[in-house]
């Protein structure tokens, strides 16, 4: 297939560009949940200081609407909400990584040079996919390896590790479709920050209203949004998976939608 | 052996402009086309079109014998190019850039690789964001020249190049072309093209205006001369040749075809001279005069 030729020598061009970016990004917010685990078990030792935490702080109704909702008094339940933050820095990042391959590359003028070489037309987007599908897979293992190691489930670790990988991958998707409606950078990710905004409008009205993930009448709000399905990993099982079947479709609908740019003014 | 290029009625349009309007092109195998034509002709949207960066509106395109648009990665790998203003990538070097291009082109030759660094003069190991224009031109070019590509298309690769570079730059487009490359060269500078090329095409507003060996195309090369004499000037309206001719005191300002030089040299040192400037005329200047006549599309 010659839409793809030369990808392969993009995804190394992307690593080696992105050799020192990447590795921060993804070192920083993979430690990140395990030192909240530990900095709980620190502060709140016994079940009952997490359950007065739990009643003062955690429900507080700005606080879900900021990190998003808490599903119990366990060391677990309490981390997870603290790196909610995670998922949307996973999905800001990934918009803005997807962009910078693509549309930058072109405004810059070096997809030209790289354009005329033997190159296919799918190349540069998938590439740049890849390289961000595989940064968030890499990020979501680590994460659940660090919660793992500090003394939390390995199941629930491994479903919020990839909640937060998922969601990195549906805005590294969104990112490559914004790409693909606009022939700026610029554009591309006003377009991909706007829908992270309202995804983020969503998740907030959705945990706000639901009283802190108890099954709230606003609850359905929060499951319109991406940044909605990775929270709820370590929390509930079962929605954690609606929530990776929904990442999956989101992906899959980007992926059929890949059209490509070349050329213009 | 197949035509390189050929081009005919070429038609590319952006909104309202017509960037490409019946173009026609072709360049054979083996030669040096210098494509010739004043900033924003269609020179480097003509190139782009043959590079299949870009969808064209009407005419036929014939790259190496197929479709640069269709079959834009099987024929990339017998071309290579050079854009006019070759951007690279801040934290990369010189030279990964030259291998990176290399390798996505099918290789490149490492002997004639570390030549053309010695003799253009580049350090590779300098990153992207620390080299100048010319330098980063120069990038460009060495991974062009070095590769093994049949046809070269250059769209005005020296820009920002220094003369003594232009010198080493001309040495290697006539290299290639001895080792059996094609080579189709963008300028708008005139001496660069009388320097290298077999024959020309000369575009002006997208459409092609004359193409020709450099002798058939003599009638544009010109010399503008200015100068302050020590006499009253007189004799140099009749002579032939003699063009644009303005006179301010003893001061003199005019253009002659080179084949009227001798005569109206002699005729300004019988006068006597005070003080002599000569130089090529610039590409818009010939061009506003040399065609002058015909419509100009706005």
């Amino acid at each position: 297939m010659t839409a793809l030729t030369g990808t392969w020598q993009l995804v190394r061009l992307i690593l080696r560009r992105d050799r020192v970016l990447l590795p921060i990004w993804i070192l920083l917010l993979a430690v990140l949940p395990a030192s909240y685990a530990s900095a709980y078990a620190e502060l709140y030792p016994t079940a009952a200081e997490r359950a007065a935490y739990l009643a003062g702080t955690a429900s507080n109704p700005s606080i879900v609407a900021l990190l998003g909702p808490v599903y119990g008094d366990s060391i677990g339940a309490l981390t997870v909400q603290r790196a909610g933050l995670l998922a949307l820095i996973a999905a800001l990042v990934s918009v803005l990584t997807v962009v910078r391959h693509t549309r930058t590359e072109e405004e810059a003028g070096r997809r030209e040079l790289l354009g005329a070489t033997v190159l296919g037309r799918y190349a540069g987007l998938t590439a740049a996919l890849l390289v961000t599908y595989a940064a968030n897979v890499l990020l979501g293992l680590l994460i659940a390896a660090g919660l793992a190691a500090a003394g939390q489930p390995g199941a629930g670790s491994l479903l919020f590790g990839a909640g937060v990988a998922l969601t990195g991958i549906v805005f590294a998707t969104v990112g490559g479709l914004a790409a693909q409606l606009t022939e700026s950078a610029g554009g591309a990710r006003g377009i991909g920050l706007g829908v992270l905004g309202l995804a983020l409008v969503l998740r907030l009205g959705g945990d706000a209203g639901s009283s802190g993930g108890t099954g709230g009448s606003a609850e359905w709000l929060s499951w319109l949004s991406p940044l909605g399905w990775a929270g709820t990993g370590a929390g509930l099982r079962r929605r954690a998976l609606v929530g990776a079947a929904a990442a999956g479709a989101v992906q899959r609908g980007g992926r059929a939608r890949r059209v490509p740019r070349l050329g213009a003014p | 052996m197949e035509t390189p290029i050929s081009v005919s009625g070429l038609v590319k349009t952006f909104g309202r402009t017509r960037a490409l309007d019946g173009l026609d092109l072709t360049v054979r195998a083996g030669e040096v086309h210098g494509f010739l034509g004043p900033n924003g002709a269609g020179k480097s949207t003509a190139i782009r079109a043959l590079l299949g960066l870009l969808r064209t509106d009407a005419g036929t395109l014939r790259l190496l014998g197929g479709d640069p648009w269709r079959d834009a990665v099987a024929l990339h790998r017998r071309l290579a190019y050079v854009p006019g203003d070759v951007t690279l990538w801040p934290n990369l070097s010189g030279g990964e850039v030259i291998d990176l291009l290399g390798r996505m082109r099918g290789g490149l030759d490492p002997a004639r690789r570390a030549e053309l660094l010695d003799s253009f003069e580049l350090d590779p190991r300098k990153k992207g964001r620390a080299y100048s224009k010319g330098n980063r031109q120069k990038v460009g070019l060495v991974a062009a020249l070095a590769s093994d590509a049949e046809l070269l298309i250059l769209d005005e690769p020296t820009s920002g190049l220094d003369p003594l570079m232009e010198e080493v730059f001309q040495h290697w487009v006539r290299r290639a072309k001895a080792d059996g490359r094609t080579v189709l060269l963008s300028s708008h500078i005139l001496a660069e093209v009388e320097a290298l090329c077999d024959r020309v095409t000369i575009i002006r507003n997208g459409r092609d205006v004359e193409t020709g060996t450099l002798t058939e195309l003599r009638h544009l090369r010109r010399t503008s001369i200015e100068a302050e004499l020590t006499g009253p000037v007189d004799g140099l309206g009749q002579l032939t040749g003699v063009h644009d001719l303005r006179v301010d005191g003893q001061r003199v300002r005019f253009d002659v075809e080179n084949a009227a030089l001798d005569a109206a040299l002699r005729r300004l040192t019988e006068i006597g001279v005070r003080s002599l400037v000569s130089q090529p005329p610039t590409l818009e200047e010939l061009f506003l005069r040399h065609y002058q006549g015909e419509q100009v599309r706005s």
